[in-house]
């Protein structure tokens, strides 16, 4: 059992049993579910955008050399500077390289889930470079020294109560300030000395786009566009998977994005920026680079079967629908990648043996693959890891013991029944010797928190007995 | 700084990789190659009006939408810039002197705002500042499905719609354009896309829902954004 594994099991059960966090989340999703059935009356045929997506992702991954090779050119043609990361810390480190040459001491951020994947406000905090986040569910959980608890929502776990304690104790707002007006004021105006003075600006990127070198990002607050803007350097991280070939094509991804992400019809800002500010524009960065980052997605690319998980335009749909973060929250998975999407795609981005228990976080339910606007088959990917999970062995002895013996009982109708019996015999011995739930409970994972009764007697019994008492059809049926 | 060993091995990796059998009907052959431009046609339903989708959908995302004429366009503006410089003046943060509308040097913007008696800095002379009450700037085009501005770095640069508390833009009626689809097409067409640094499609004032998912209005950005539509 790896590390991270263990963790998850002990956060997995702690916010199961946190029924104030769940409600918290209940209440965003009720309000998400809105907003998003009503976004989705906006469209023609939903389906048929969705089908669309993933015809233009299918695509653009299919040629993906071919694509980033002319994303890269067109950059280059726009006096931008293109970096290849093989791995998180040649990431890290270019990053850290360009803030050194610029002798960058202050460094803002929009949001970017690559930079959480790769951990880098703390690399350019360790160096020496302050780095503040900007959008305001980012900056909430900064204070807060958390990650982001949701892709799209980063403080959806936070009350309002919380927030404004926070905020009197980090930015000194009188007590009392408590309206969500008010919050996000004290944040502006605590930030806006930040954009004004930072040295370098951080994004990610929501698309590329190969045809015209530009990155695409998308936002409501504002946050981001000033973050390109202001500093006189701007470095964009990103992942290699996020190119599409056209811009023409961000006219359906655009409103897919924003009707998926939050229910709007369109997001407030979507922005594209071709390398740094040209001669004649008003303002603008000296200097534009692009990190394109790997980590394991090529590795995820040679897996032809889950290919499709490098369509994501990570949206968090598929967080929204998911019963089991609703139940264990967004912090519990430990990746930057939570929910359905981070359980399929994780294990692939950083190895089954240490993740692949992420993909047993599931119910098998299908929502997410239901909801998905680029249509991953994201339940069946998370079906397939468990699969190679087996197949390598990288599951528990006693798991491959237990499943032996199911598939011997099961295979044969006399052979079922009798264990059936026996089954339901020991567990009323084992109910009658030991206290439920208690650390001799060999069920105790189960019964720790629910009643595990054994009926009385097998179906099939019961149906013998049933139909016993229908007269003309007695005996009839019984057996199959 | 130019040395990255890494290009080469991703981009091999992704060649091995690709060459790697794909599902069946998802395999590199089988994907249709759709013309440019078409994405999202038959996506979303006709729009029979474009000016009252448009107004419509400006009401919905909050942007503040005038309706004026040659006659009484100078006037609307005036109206909107003096309402905003008392706002300024009237707060109690000291440096009010300092404080100027930014305006994109423009002809049409340099006529309307002949009359204007508040202190106007023009993006020929540099970048908004950050005590600036207003910028005032051109679009490139509008969007009817979703009451959309678009703006390019050529409207008076990157910041001029989203450093200032207030963006009022000023746009004619014939820049109305149904979908995001004809949006792209124009600028594109343009040449915009090429000799320009920025765009952004600006949809209503700056926004945040991340405390409970309450709607507040001018997190980063303006909290108030108007259009002059001249009709």
């Amino acid at each position: 059992m790896s590390q991270a594994e263990r963790t998850f099991d002990r956060l997995a059960a702690r916010a199961a049993r946190d029924l104030p966090q769940q409600q918290i989340i209940r209440n965003n999703i009720v309000t998400y579910d809105r907003a998003f059935d009503a976004g989705r009356q906006r469209f023609a045929d939903w389906q048929a955008a969705r089908t669309r997506c993933h015809a233009i992702k299918a695509e653009a991954i299919a040629h993906l050399d071919e694509h980033l090779l002319q994303f890269e050119e067109q950059v280059q043609a726009r006096g931008g500077h293109v970096f290849w990361a093989e791995t998180a810390g040649e990431a890290r480190d270019y990053i850290l390289g360009v803030a050194r040459r610029h002798g960058v001491r202050l460094a803002i951020k929009s949001k970017s889930m690559v930079s959480e994947e790769v951990h880098l406000a703390a690399a350019l905090q360790a160096a020496g470079v302050e780095t503040v986040e900007t959008d305001l569910g980012e900056y909430i959980v900064q204070l807060r020294h958390e990650p982001p608890y949701h892709i799209v929502t980063p403080a959806m776990h936070l009350r309002r109560e919380q927030i404004a304690e926070l905020f009197h104790r980090e930015l000194n707002t009188p007590p009392g300030t408590e309206s969500a007006e008010e919050l996000a004021g004290a944040a502006r105006v605590a930030l806006r000395e930040k954009f004004l003075t930072a040295g370098m600006g951080i994004t990610g990127a929501n698309f590329l786009v190969a045809d015209t070198g530009m990155v695409a990002i998308t936002e409501n607050e504002g946050n981001a566009r000033l973050t390109f803007s202001l500093p006189p350097v701007h470095v964009v991280l990103t992942g290699i998977e996020k190119v599409i070939p056209r811009l023409a094509d961000l006219a359906l991804f655009w409103p897919v994005l924003s009707t998926a992400g939050t229910g709007q019809a369109i997001t407030c800002y979507n922005s594209l920026i071709g390398g740094p500010r040209r001669a004649g524009e008003t303002d603008g960065p000296e200097e534009f680079h692009v990190v394109l980052l790997d980590n394991g997605r090529t590795t995820a690319l040679a897996d032809a079967e889950r290919r499709d998980l490098l369509h994501c335009i990570r949206c968090g749909a598929c967080l929204n629908v998911c019963p089991v973060f609703h139940t264990i929250g967004g912090h519990a998975y430990g990746t930057a990648y939570p929910g359905p999407i981070g359980a399929a795609l994780v294990p692939l981005l950083q190895g089954l043996e240490g993740f692949g228990h992420l993909s047993f976080a599931s119910s098998l339910c299908g929502a997410c693959t239901e909801i998905c606007p680029v249509e991953i088959d994201l339940h069946h990917h998370l079906v397939r890891n468990r699969r190679d999970m087996a197949s390598k062995r990288l599951r528990p002895a006693s798991e491959r013991l237990g499943l032996g013996l199911w598939r011997w009982a099961a295979s044969d109708a006399g052979r079922f029944e009798r264990a059936g019996n026996l089954l339901r015999r020991l567990l009323r011995y084992k109910s009658a010797a030991v206290r439920e739930g208690s650390h001799l409970d060999p069920f105790r994972p189960w019964t720790r928190w629910r009643a595990l009764a054994p009926p009385a007697e097998s179906f099939r019994e019961w149906w013998r007995r049933e139909r016993a008492g229908q007269p003309g059809r007695a005996g009839k049926g019984a057996g199959n | 700084m130019d040395a990255n060993p890494g290009r080469e091995r991703i981009l091999e990796r992704i060649r091995a990789a690709l060459a790697a059998e794909p599902p069946p009907g998802r395999n590199r052959g089988n994907i249709p190659n759709r013309d440019a431009g078409l994405s999202a046609s038959g996506v979303f339903p006709p729009i029979d009006d474009s000016l009252a989708r448009f107004r419509a959908e400006c009401e919905a995302n909050r942007t503040e939408l005038h309706l004026v004429t040659a006659e009484d366009e100078a006037a609307c503006l005036r109206e909107l810039v003096e309402q905003e410089r008392l706002r300024a003046e009237s707060s109690a943060d000291p440096g009010a002197a300092e404080r100027r509308i930014f305006v994109q040097d423009a002809p049409e913007l340099r006529r309307l705002m002949e009359k204007s008696s508040a202190p106007v800095r023009w993006s020929a002379a540099g970048p908004p500042q950050a005590a600036d009450f207003a910028g005032l700037t051109l679009a490139e085009v509008l969007v009817a499905r979703t009451g959309s501005v678009l703006i390019t770095a050529f409207e008076g640069g990157r910041t001029a719609s989203v450093l200032p508390p207030v963006h009022i833009v000023y746009a004619r009626v014939a820049q109305l354009v149904s979908g995001l689809g004809e949006a792209i097409e124009h600028v594109q067409a343009s040449g915009r896309v090429r000799d320009v640094s920025m765009l952004s499609l600006i949809t209503g004032p700056s926004r945040t829902s991340d405390i409970e998912k309450m709607l507040v209005l001018g997190a980063h950005g303006p909290r108030r954004l108007a259009v002059l539509l001249r009709l």
